[in-house]
């Protein structure tokens, strides 16, 4: 039994029937279009949630799905390469998760400090996160990766980048 | 037909397109050589800077993109041992084994020739089919499209994950989040919950680009240790003609198996390189040496991988319905311009479709021409700390994604979609089916919708028309076929219980 598919079931079991139950005020189909707006979306609903009930069901009789048996060591071959890069002890969550948080802060900050100040900024942190000890060629890096896209984005091909409460 | 190859090969030969053919190759020789960026990957980084160029331009330059990162991800598998795309799994048996006999050039040299020759033949095959192809399509109406993207998104939902369940949830989602956005018929907002931003529906690019791009950089991430450093004083001695000439039945097979392939929706070069791989040894005449630096152990999966990728633009070109990663990008450049590919952009912009099969042949030439000078720089990139390549990565995606819209939210899709993307491969899902769905979703609905309206309501137009049939009983075998032949095993007394042998 795999406990972690069960709960990814329940929730796109969940998610299906909010997905459905959003379609219910949509009005009614047309005289000329007979299908209406809700049709395909509660088909849709549906399907995923026969496909989820199927994935929790196959986990609680701890059976392997049948596509698993497509055999052939070509498929063999290309799963165990996907495998590898999720050998469980290599994974950092320390290093994962503080670069999603960065990247989330960064999005953040562009709006308050704009394109150039919140990407050097976030540059040198993320670098230093993921295990880079030499200082200097951090910020050297940083700040001339910054540079280029600055260049390429806003002088080469004019898009305006936010400024930030600074510039503006 | 010629006057449209010289209108075509006008548009190619212009300044401007070689040179953007010669970048968009180097791109994707450097992307296909650093681990974890493949060829789509490296072709979803420059998505953003094609709004500005003519469509041709931009499709010659990602098609350039997607041949080089075939041949960019055997240097690390032959070099580190490490494919710099899964494409190049199945060289590193022999091509690191070439390389610790010192005959690393030797190797990289055969992964080129070969390399272009399946590009080049992959390319007269392309051309060979997409046009007929597409003419047969003029005739196609809503039931048949719907027929035809019902039937390529069963194939790749089936093919795409370890469980064939999980694949196809990974499709039906993909589905889903393509219904978010005004009714194309009635105009309502459908599951915008109040958001002015979603109206326009969940931008494609944005979102290619976080499930692809964002959620390799933290998979990356999340990997301890770096890549191995590759040592950039290799022997470099390139193969002799005869030795080119001794892989002439592994290059003919993965040539011919790639192309078939590639035209599949949902295998791509990964699969393509493996059954080359197999194929090649069974066939060779010295298969023994597989395993142990054989040359054709080399030439096998890297003709193959090439040759994917002249293969993979048939079904986009004449049909609008992208089969893998790489054609849902070029599909997306396209958009990005108010185009969609199919019969109709043969009858109206014949300049786009032609001058990107004189563009394909000529990036296997400049492919050919620069890469092999080009492996030096490349290991010096390689180099270069991995976190410095990934939160660089970071930086181009946000600039690249607000660029598409000037628009600070289609950020925040990639963003969230790199989270899922992240999780989904992770628990086996594949992002691949997902992407495909959300581009076919509106292609799989209007069609479907417009089929009734056409009929007055009456589902006759499915039945009765012969293509669209046909096409919707592939489409019921494709996703009933293994659950049927899992039944049949288990009365046949085989057991499920271990992995398949």
């Amino acid at each position: 039994m795999n406990w972690s598919n069960i709960v990814i079931g329940i929730i796109l079991l969940a998610g299906s029937a909010f997905y459905y139950y959003s379609t219910l005020d949509f009005p009614p189909p047309s005289k000329t279009e007979n299908l209406g707006p809700a049709f395909f979306p509660a088909l849709l609903a549906g399907v995923l949630a026969f496909l989820s009930l199927l994935l929790i069901l196959n986990n609680l009789l701890a059976r392997r799905a049948s596509g698993k048996q497509k055999g052939g060591a070509v498929i063999e071959g290309a799963e165990r390469l996907e495998e590898d890069a999720f050998s469980a002890e290599d994974i950092s969550y320390k290093f994962l998760l503080g670069t999603i948080a960065l990247s989330f802060v960064y999005v953040w900050l562009i709006s308050v400090l704009g394109f150039v100040i919140s990407t050097v900024l976030f540059l040198i942190v993320l670098i230093r996160l993921l295990g880079y000890e030499k200082w200097v060629n951090n910020v050297a890096a940083s700040v001339g990766l910054t540079a280029a896209l600055y260049l390429l984005f806003a002088v080469a091909l004019g898009v305006t980048l936010p400024a930030g409460i600074f510039f503006e | 037909m010629l006057h449209n190859f010289m209108l075509g090969a006008s548009v190619a030969f212009s300044p401007t397109s070689l040179l953007f053919i010669l970048f968009g190759v180097l791109w994707g020789i450097l992307g296909g050589a650093l681990p974890g960026i493949t060829g789509s990957i490296a072709m979803a980084l420059l998505l953003p800077l094609t709004f500005s160029m003519a469509p041709s331009v931009a499709l010659m330059m990602l098609a350039g993109v997607y041949i080089g990162a075939m041949y960019g991800s055997s240097i690390t598998a032959i070099l580190i041992r490490t494919p710099g795309a899964p494409a190049s799994a199945a060289t590193i048996f022999d091509g690191y084994e070439l390389h610790k006999q010192g005959r690393s050039g030797v190797a990289l040299g055969i992964s080129l020739y070969t390399g272009t020759i399946g590009g080049l033949f992959s390319v007269v095959v392309l051309i060979a089919l997409a046009v007929p192809l597409a003419n047969f399509a003029l005739a196609f109406g809503p039931p048949e499209y719907f027929g035809m993207t019902v039937f390529g998104l069963a194939i790749i939902s089936s093919l795409a994950g370890k469980s064939m369940v999980k694949g196809l949830i990974s499709g039906v989602v993909g589905l889903i989040l393509a219904t978010v956005g005004m009714d194309p018929f009635s105009g309502i907002p459908r599951f915008t919950y109040g958001s002015e931003e979603l109206l326009g529906g969940i931008d494609l690019i944005a979102a290619m680009i976080g499930l692809f791009a964002v959620s390799e950089v933290f998979i990356q991430a999340a990997e301890k240790g770096s890549w191995a450093k590759v040592d950039e004083a290799f022997a470099s001695k390139l193969p002799t003609w005869v030795e080119l000439k001794s892989t002439w039945r592994a290059t003919t097979l993965g040539t011919v198996i790639g192309t078939i392939v590639g035209i599949m929706p949902g295998a791509g070069g990964t699969i393509g390189g493996f059954i080359a791989y197999n194929e090649g040894k069974r066939w060779s005449r010295t298969p023994e040496q597989f395993g142990k630096g054989s040359l054709e152990g080399v030439a096998a999966p890297e003709s193959a991988n090439n040759a994917v990728t002249g293969g993979a633009m048939v079904p986009l070109l004449a049909f609008g319905i992208p089969g893998s990663n790489a054609a849902a990008i070029m599909l997306g450049a396209l958009m990005l311009q108010g185009l969609r590919p199919g019969p109709m952009l043969f009858q109206n912009s014949p300049d786009i479709v032609y001058s990107l099969f004189v563009g394909m042949i000529i990036a296997n030439v400049f492919m050919l021409v620069t890469g092999y000078i080009f492996i030096k720089p490349c290991i010096k990139i390689v180099n270069i700390s991995k976190p410095i390549l990934m939160a660089s990565i970071m930086a181009l995606v946000t600039v690249g994604c607000y660029a598409i819209n000037n628009n600070i939210n289609d950020v925040w899709i990639a963003l969230i979609l790199g989270v899922v993307g992240y999780l989904m491969r992770k628990y086996d899902f594949s992002p691949s089916a997902m992407v495909l769905a959300m581009i076919l979703g509106f292609m799989v609905e209007t069609s479907l919708r417009r089929s009734l309206v056409i009929s007055y309501g009456s589902i006759s137009c499915f039945y009765t028309r012969p293509i669209a049939l046909v096409l919707i009983i592939l489409a019921l075998v494709t996703l009933f076929f293994p659950i049927i032949r899992a039944i049949r095993d288990e009365r046949n007394g085989v057991k499920n219980s271990g992995p398949a042998a």
